[in-house]
């Protein structure tokens, strides 16, 4: 009932909107590629500066954690990954949470986060390879942007976030402002769906082969989640995430089509265990 | 040679040749709209992607293709696609691929406004959403839109931390 | 007595015909659309003055700069330009075959928008001809048993100048560019002809002449149907001065009369040669009917200015299509018709007469902030020569031109 007040409410601003025409005259002019190139990027500008309210908004919860070497290495391994297999147009950031709740986040646009807590339940490198890319995926698929329906289908941005984002009044700020909050909800309480989750799953590991990693220490990650499901520290993954049974029998479907079983991959556990020994 | 001279100068006075020139602009408006099929063409993401001869994680690598190469897309095999590229058929995984082309970075953070914060210090924020964060947006019955705190002091130190592609796909490269 | 009249005439009218022509190889200044300049306009038929938003527009129409989509800096050059004309039984019953061969950057511009004004800066080599012949005419005629020609020549055409445009309201815009012309000009000949009977002639020359002018360019355009615009664009050559320099010397010797007669001259001139150049006025309309489908008509007239002139409408045409975002092909037509009277029987040499038609193609790729065209023109026309002096009786000639470009441009 509250998601449809939330729509209804979004929808209203969204008609509301001052489409003020900065629209240049004679817009027929544009050829095809300015019209592609101009939803594109400004596509992807908005994104980026819609993720980077949602990612205050989780340093507005969770104090980062200002160590340069810890963040050094989570960042390598994560743009490692991200340039080859993220989205080219954006630049990723990494941070470390300091808390001892369990969880990661994405936010669109590139900020992906990582509790201190989860760093310390992973064993190695593997682990950590697996929790980042299982965030990159959510921002590569745009699982929050699409969910928000701030994309149209054909993926011309227009109609969606470029639009809605692209006033300047205030009703637009509030559109705005609203839009974040109902992401940062979504990260925090309501989650995305299990499709969403399973879809990310499967290209973390996808990600994990192309890199190298060993995807079984994926599933051992889930595995040790497990316990602390109970014991509360991983309170929010388990609200905003299907369960830990269903993700591992979801994923062991994948290997087992895939034969990812049969391939063996890295772990760098020594690497892992000298750059956070710190925690 | 000479024969083709003689053709023309006999046949084609000038005004049959404008006519020629009008025939063949209506032809070629339909030849637009139909006879240039789409091929599926795809982009590669990221840098350095291995090519390989067979779908699998061990098989023999081709060559490395840099981002941004078009390819033509072909069959998939559950993670694998095969794709032509620079005059050679292979297999890459399907995440290496974008249907879109590849574009430069994009940054917003060089945008800087500057502002009064609710404690009167002057701050310079970057971007429009932090600007809306940082004064608390309120509605038009005074009341605060978002209930959540926000932090930008900390994301711009996250975003101050130096990263470079290369050495990280260098770095990730290493194996124990 | 007949054979021997034959044999002076011959060669006299050898000698004519390397003098006379001196005249017309000073350039192909007999037709106006040789280049086709820029990226999209280049590949469309040289038809845009309807379109213009670019900075290409400081060229064919100033005033459609005003509707440019950014900031932009483009340049292009001609890969390979070739030219081949072909004079038949130009001597005696041998065929003169010329080239001329060019690799020049033939434009480049940079474009700044300021609100409803739009500034630009262009550079643009409307016309070049270069040409570096040695040939060797074995028995061209009976009477000649060698005779050798060495031609080189350069003469090129630049503009620059900045160009400013303005929009009136959603539909209007007015442009204005004032380019500096320059045209520089040197030509080198050196001719030996060998008679049978032991005579020889010898013949060298060189030519000099440099052009200084403004050409003021206004321009406009107007869209009075949605998906429709019109245009109109302006400009009229004025030169300041153009001096000419010219040597020549000419050495003979004639066994024909059985005593050998010596002949030597040596002539030198300065002088002043001021081009009159035409009125032109461009007209143009475009269609826009989807973001991927562009269809564009020019027609040029240029009205004399000057003896010997005739006024001439060149038509062009073009069309552009996206086969999807990134790419991007193009196709045109174009005439480019002599500019001098229609020949007809009163038509004396040395002249001749060729119009010339040609058409386009052109593919570019684009990405986010840049585009790379390639194209190709490939020019044909056939038409009358009258190479000897005092000669009514016309030969054939055909002209060949092929011209691969490429360019590429992106926005500031």
């Amino acid at each position: 009932m509250r998601q449809f007040y939330n729509c209804l409410f979004l929808s209203i601003f969204i008609v509301s909107l001052d489409f003020v025409s900065s629209a240049e005259a004679q817009e027929y002019r544009l050829r095809a590629h300015h019209i592609f190139w101009k939803n594109q990027e400004a596509g992807t500008e908005k994104e980026i500066d819609f993720g980077r309210g949602v990612a205050a908004k989780i340093l507005g919860k969770y104090p980062i954690l200002r160590d340069k070497q810890m963040v050094s290495y989570v960042s390598q391994i994560g743009t490692g990954i991200a340039a080859q297999l993220g989205r080219p147009e954006l630049r990723y950031y990494f941070g470390i949470l300091d808390t001892e709740d369990i969880n990661a986040y994405a936010a669109p646009g590139g900020y992906i986060f990582v509790t201190k807590g989860a760093l310390k339940l992973m064993r190695n490198e593997a682990q950590l390879a697996a929790v980042l890319s299982h965030e990159l995926a959510h921002i590569d698929q745009k699982h929050i942007v699409r969910k928000l329906k701030l994309e149209s289908s054909d993926r011309s941005l227009t109609s969606g976030i470029a639009q809605i984002l692209g006033g300047a009044t205030l009703s637009a700020k509030i559109a705005l402002e609203r839009l974040n909050d109902l992401a940062f909800k979504m990260l925090m309480e309501e989650g995305l769906s299990k499709e969403d989750e399973a879809d990310a799953d499967q290209k973390a590991m996808e990600m994990m082969i192309a890199t190298g990693y060993d995807a079984q220490s994926y599933l051992d990650y889930l595995k040790s989640l497990k316990p602390h499901l109970e014991q509360g520290q991983a309170k929010v993954l388990s609200k905003t995430h299907p369960t830990i049974d269903l993700r591992y029998q979801l994923l062991q479907e994948f290997i087992v089509k895939n034969e990812i079983d049969k391939i063996q991959g890295k772990k760098n556990e020594k690497r892992f265990q000298q750059y956070l020994a710190a925690l | 040679m000479h024969l083709q001279i003689q053709f023309n100068s006999n046949l084609l006075s000038k005004n049959y040749r404008i006519h020629i020139v009008a025939v063949i602009i209506f032809l070629f408006a339909p030849f637009n709209t139909t006879l240039i099929a789409k091929e599926t063409t795809g982009y590669i993401k990221g840098l350095g992607s291995a090519l390989r001869e067979q779908p699998r994680i061990s098989s023999n690598v081709l060559k490395k293709l840099s981002r941004g190469t078009e390819v033509v897309t072909k069959e998939t095999k559950g993670i694998w696609q095969k794709i032509e590229a620079e005059g050679s058929q292979g297999w890459v995984m399907r995440g290496q691929i974008s249907d879109v082309p590849v574009r430069a970075k994009k940054s917003i953070l060089s945008q800087k406004i500057s502002l009064k914060s609710s404690s009167g210090k002057r701050v310079r924020l970057r971007t429009f959403s932090a600007v809306v964060g940082v004064r608390g947006l309120v509605d038009k019955k005074g009341q605060k839109i978002s209930p959540y705190q926000t932090d930008y002091l900390a994301l711009e130190w996250m975003e101050k931390q130096p990263t470079d592609e290369e050495n990280s796909v260098q770095f990730l490269a290493y194996t124990e | 007595m007949k054979k021997d009249f034959s044999n002076i005439w011959l060669r006299f009218s050898i000698l004519i015909f390397v003098c006379s022509f001196a005249y017309q190889l000073h350039a192909d200044d007999a037709h106006y659309k040789n280049m086709l300049i820029g990226e999209r306009a280049a590949t469309m038929g040289g038809s845009y003055v309807a379109v213009s938003d670019d900075s290409t527009g400081c060229y064919y129409n100033p005033g459609g700069i005003a509707y440019a989509v950014g900031d932009s800096l483009s340049g292009s050059g001609n890969v390979m330009h070739q030219m081949k004309t072909i004079y038949y039984e130009a001597i005696g019953t041998k065929d003169w075959v010329r080239d001329s061969e060019s690799l020049l950057p033939n434009y480049f511009g940079v474009l700044k928008k300021f609100k409803s004004y739009s500034f630009c800066f262009s550079y643009v080599v409307p016309d070049a001809f270069i040409e570096h012949q040695d040939l060797v005419f074995d028995n061209p005629l009976s009477s000649v048993k060698k005779f050798y020609l060495s031609l080189h020549s350069e003469d090129i055409t630049y503009l620059m100048g900045p160009s400013a445009a303005m929009r009136l309201g959603e539909d209007l815009s007015i442009g204005l560019t004032l380019y500096y012309h320059y045209r520089s000009f040197m030509r080198q000949q050196h001719s030996f002809l060998e008679s049978t009977n032991g005579s020889y002639e010898l013949f060298y020359e060189s030519k000099k002449q440099r052009e200084d002018g403004m050409v003021p360019k206004i321009g406009a355009q107007w869209s009075p149907f949605n998906l429709l615009t019109l245009g109109v664009a302006m400009d009229q050559a004025i030169l300041f001065n153009g001096p000419f320099q010219g040597d020549v010397s000419y050495h003979s010797t004639d066994n024909s009369t059985g005593t050998a007669s010596l002949t030597t001259t040596f002539n030198s001139t300065k002088t002043e040669v001021k081009r009159k150049l035409p009125l032109h006025i461009a007209f143009g309309a475009a269609y826009f009917p989807t973001p991927s489908q562009l269809y564009t008509f020019d027609l040029d007239y240029y009205q004399a200015q000057e003896k010997g002139r005739a006024d001439v409408i060149n038509y062009s045409g073009g069309t552009e299509y996206y086969i999807d975002p990134t790419n991007a092909v193009r196709f045109g037509l174009f005439t480019n018709f002599d500019n001098r009277p229609t020949p007809d029987s009163s038509t004396t040499g040395p002249t001749d007469y060729i119009d010339i038609y040609g058409l386009s193609f052109g593919y570019t790729s684009y990405s986010s902030s840049s585009s790379l065209t390639f194209g190709a023109i490939y020019t044909s026309g056939t038409g009358k020569a009258w190479l000897y002096s005092g000669l009514t009786e016309s030969k054939t000639m055909t002209r060949e031109s092929i011209t691969l470009l490429f360019s590429a441009s992106s926005s500031l």
